[in-house]
């Protein structure tokens, strides 16, 4: 699984145009293609079955219940993803590979373990009828758990084009199988999105065997308190949270949801512009990978070898600063190039609204929602870097600002009503990632004392 | 046997004297900790505190001399600490503390006189909030600003992360020390058994108390130290980028040696009077900076009672054994021991050699010392004895061997003389003057046997020949050694300059 930074840096080192936007192409497709592919995929699913003379109320279910349940299952494995991630990275930097894959299938079980308690209660006691699709539902919840878990793992490890590429076979699956099962409705749309996911979820480990091989089966050394951050799985919880509160907010609320199939809820007016806007992030998410997780991350490489190798500290105090003009210029970046984007869209929302067939009536909404995600690209650069440099806490703290702020703030807009529906989310992203920028800065000064000192 | 004594004083009660011992009595066996149970024994009219110092409790966990009743309290405190497992917080420090340190540190890096207004100033702060301090030095900005500042002005290119653990690691048991300051019951008078670590206790008990601090140093503790140090391969060389000469010190090291002449210098600095055993280690001491005025030399001093009615015990012949009274450690040199008696043997096939002590210190040395008995065919002739009653063994020795690399007034040479045994000794500590005399009146009771050059077994062997084989030059050292320790070196000497040194510094 060789990193992508190489071939990355290979197509920045050529001078010409055509190089940088090679490089910033790829970096594009392999930093937002899963999440693209899962949400244009998903939709594909609905769609091709009302072309197919499928029932549009079933489309309606399908897409509800396949958002609820990545809701809830990102904010689940939210506890295990940075922790495990973390646990391995650790064990890497100790050189042992052999105990990467038996801690990986204890996770997977456990994960799987935790999913089932949660979903099982919910799928038997929440709804009526439709045993069949109830236990989709509860399978279906169980592996996507286990695709978080795997996805943010290889991707940790920078496996992203195998991540790419796994994604859209799997996506592709779950289409084919939908069409097979298409005369099911409802349930031939679940299983076929089950089947893929599946698909994924096996994919992914089977690639994590062979590259780790073990001699051992499972092990659960990830849990050792001794070893392990608990910070980083509330740290993880809570950026689920805070990503998806203003959501569940408004599928709760009466006025702006209506119900669609046993407890689960949509809000048509607030998620059709939400989902759109992520889809402008592609850009920025680009320019995060090539510039935070590749630049930002070797300088950070050549800063820690100079410290454990023995550097001097005018060396030290170089590569610190290049490192921190590396972060900077990493943020900077990221702002410049979602801004243009942001610019461009808030120009033309209302045409390519129109032209998406969606109706000019959300084109408020979708403005301020392409403003809040833009920025959350930003955030997502900051907190990377804080969890680069170890201060866990203060993403913690960070994460749990952006949660309550999304929380209070998303209440306050219903209140004031629809010309307000957004602003919760975007103000709330917005002032979190400003306190971000604020702290990491005020770390990034004092970077040596606090490394050594504390 | 039944469990030790564990004395404790009350609160708001004293000792007469505090001793404060680094690696020593009661949980270490040797000559430093017998001197000591020898002179609270002495003494019994004064009762005694003691401190003692230790490395990880792990290491000492058998007392290995019974207290005497006038031992009022005991209590342990350990350099290596469990780490405190808690997030540091982030904090300013004491921009004035700070200023005072760097001048304490600048005027013992000159070995310039130190100014009794930052040191007290130190001091101070210090022991009345030692966790404080130490958290201003673990975690605070003004200390980071000094450790780097320090780092860029001396030794701009060496691994930083070598000099801050340094730095961290030579000075946190300082802050230990201050705690067991803190809760020392205190004493009418301290007397610190070496520098270093001890030495630095006893300053602060002293500059807490007002009390005075007297100091014995049987060794150099700093040289001591020096030479583990530069001999120290826990200590990675530098790697510096511009490539330092291969036999320059390193950096590293020399910022420990210096860290102990600190502690030595910080302790002269306190202590009245510096006590020496013999005058070579007093200049010495005046060298690494104690005031002459303050230095004074008591030498180490032999029970007679015990030892003179072994000479009664001889055979009338010289019995051809030579004996090395030591633990099996590679500071004793014992390959020079083994190594002359090939050549004796030769000379005189009737001749043993005989190695008296224990063997479990440094079980590898051990080992190769066995095998050099069994390479050199001297099976029979060496014999380890391990551990023996010196009453039991000195009747029957010829001859007392000593073949250290380094000594200070070793026991046992003393311990010889009173019971009839002339010596062979390398030419360390103070050998020389307890052989042939120091003071004129000393040197005109004669000579007490040979004295010969460290690791060398040709001329030791020579020696030994020679005195075994000359019954009247024999019997003319034995003489000379025993009238030099009944003059000189006797216990209740020892015992009447300890009383008057307590008694003075009590009243003080």
């Amino acid at each position: 699984m060789a990193g992508i930074g190489f071939e990355l840096r290979k197509h920045l080192r050529d001078p010409s145009y055509g190089g940088l936007l090679t490089a910033y192409s790829i970096a594009g497709a392999i930093g937002s293609g899963p999440w693209i592919i899962s949400i244009f995929g998903t939709i594909a699913l609905g769609l091709l079955s009302v072309r197919l003379g499928g029932d549009g109320g079933e489309t309606v279910r399908f897409l509800a219940s396949v958002t609820w349940l990545i809701a809830a299952s990102l904010i689940l494995s939210g506890a295990i993803q940075l922790l495990f991630t973390r646990f391995v990275a650790d064990r890497l930097f100790e050189k042992r590979r052999d105990l990467v894959l038996p801690n990986l299938l204890g996770a997977l079980l456990v994960t799987t373990a935790a999913a089932l308690l949660v979903a099982a209660p919910i799928a038997v006691f929440s709804f009526e009828g439709r045993y069949v699709y109830r236990a989709l539902l509860v399978a279906t919840f169980v592996v996507l758990n286990d695709v978080w878990l795997l996805s943010v793992f290889l991707t940790g490890m920078k496996a992203y084009r195998f991540v790419l590429g796994v994604f859209a076979v799997a996506y592709a699956t779950s289409i084919a199988v939908a069409l097979l099962l298409v005369r099911h409705g409802l349930e031939g749309l679940v299983g076929g999105f089950f089947a893929g996911q599946a698909l994924l979820c096996f994919g992914m480990l089977g690639a994590v065997a062979r590259a780790y091989p073990s001699p051992s089966l499972v092990a659960f050394d990830f849990l050792d308190r001794r070893r392990v951050f608990v910070d980083l799985a509330a740290t993880g919880v809570l950026y689920n949270v805070a990503v998806w509160i203003d959501k569940v907010i408004f599928w709760e609320n009466p006025g702006t949801s209506e119900q669609v199939i046993g407890p689960i809820r949509a809000s048509i007016v607030y998620d059709v512009p939400i989902f759109l806007a992520y889809c402008s992030t592609i850009p920025g998410m680009a320019v995060f990978l090539v510039r935070v997780e590749t630049d930002f991350a070797d300088h950070y490489d050549r800063l820690f070898d100079a410290v454990r190798g023995g550097g001097n500290l005018a060396d030290i105090e170089h590569l610190r600063d290049a490192m921190v003009v590396a972060a900077r210029d990493g943020l900077y970046d990221i702002f410049r190039i979602q801004g243009l984007t942001v610019v461009m869209l808030l120009l033309t929302g209302r045409a390519l609204l129109v032209a998406l067939g969606i109706s000019p009536f959300y084109e408020t909404l979708f403005d301020v929602d392409v403003v809040g995600v833009g920025i959350q690209v930003v955030f997502l650069g900051v907190q990377t870097i804080l969890f680069y440099l170890d201060y866990r806490i203060l993403a913690l703290a960070l994460n749990g600002l952006f949660a309550a702020l999304n929380f209070v703030l998303t209440i306050a807009s219903l209140y004031l009503g629809p010309r307000f529906y957004g602003y919760g989310f975007a103000l709330a992203v917005a002032a979190t990632t400003v306190c971000a920028l604020f702290l990491l800065a005020r770390k990034l000064d004092r970077l040596e004392y606090e490394t050594f000192m504390r | 046997m039944s469990a030790p004594r564990r004395p404790k004083l009350a609160p708001g009660q004293r000792a007469d004297v505090g001793l404060i011992l680094e690696g020593t009595y009661p949980y270490v066996s040797g000559g430093v900790s017998s001197w000591v149970h020898q002179i609270i024994r002495g003494l019994p009219e004064l009762t005694f505190s003691l401190l003692f110092i230790g490395g990880d409790s792990s290491q000492y966990e058998k007392m290995r001399y019974e207290l005497p009743p006038n031992v009022v309290h005991l209590e342990e405190h350990y350099l290596v600490e469990a780490a405190r497992r808690q997030q540091p917080k982030a904090i300013a420090g004491d921009a004035r503390f700070l200023r005072q340190s760097e001048q304490l540190h600048d005027e013992l890096r000159a070995r310039a006189p130190l100014d009794r207004g930052a040191l007290g100033a130190i001091i101070e702060r210090l022991e009345s909030d030692p966790r404080a301090t130490q958290d201003d030095f673990l975690h605070s900005e003004t200390a980071w600003g000094a450790i780097r500042e320090r780092y860029l002005a001396y030794c701009p290119d060496l691994s930083f992360l070598e000099y801050f653990w340094t730095v961290r690691s030579t000075h946190a048991p300082l802050f230990m020390l201050a705690r067991a300051a803190k809760v020392f019951p205190p004493a009418r008078a301290y007397h610190s058994i070496s520098t270093g670590f001890a030495g630095f206790l006893g300053m602060l008990l002293a500059e807490r108390t007002g009390r005075p601090l007297v100091l014995t140093e049987h060794g150099i503790y700093s040289k001591e130290r020096k030479i583990e140090l530069l001999q120290a391969d826990w200590l990675k060389d530098d790697r510096v980028s511009g490539g330092a000469a291969p036999d320059e010190v390193s950096y590293i090291r020399s910022a420990w040696i210096r860290f102990f002449e600190g502690l030595g210098r910080l302790t002269y600095h306190a202590a009245s009077p510096i006590i020496a055993l013999y005058d070579g280690n007093r200049l010495r001491q005046i060298a690494d900076g104690a005031a002459e005025e303050r230095t004074r030399v008591i030498p180490n001093g032999i029970d007679l009672a015990r030892f003179a009615p072994l000479r009664d015990r001889r055979d009338a012949k010289v019995p051809r054994v030579l004996g090395l009274l030591g633990r099996v450690v590679p500071i004793k040199d014992i390959k020079t021991f083994i190594r002359t008696m090939r050549v004796v043997c030769s000379a005189m096939p009737d001749a043993e050699g005989w190695l008296i002590g224990p063997e479990d210190e440094d079980k590898s040395y051990a080992r190769e010392c066995h095998d050099l008995v069994a390479n050199l065919g001297l099976e029979g002739k060496v014999k380890f004895l391990g551990f023996q009653k010196p009453e039991d063994v000195l009747p029957k020795l010829g001859l007392m061997m000593l073949t250290s690399i380094s000594e200070a007034q070793p026991l046992v040479l003393l311990e010889g003389f009173a019971s009839g045994v002339p010596c062979v000794s390398s030419d360390v500590g103070c050998c020389r003057d307890l052989v042939h005399g120091a003071a004129p009146e000393d040197r005109a009771v004669g000579v007490a046997g040979r004295v010969v050059s460290i690791a060398n077994p040709d001329a030791t062997a020579r020696a030994a020949i020679e005195l075994l084989s000359d019954e009247a030059a024999w019997r003319a050292a034995q003489q000379a050694g025993i009238e030099r320790v009944e003059r000189f070196y006797t216990l209740a000497q020892m015992i009447d300059n300890y009383r008057g040194v307590y008694g003075e510094a009590v009243s003080r």
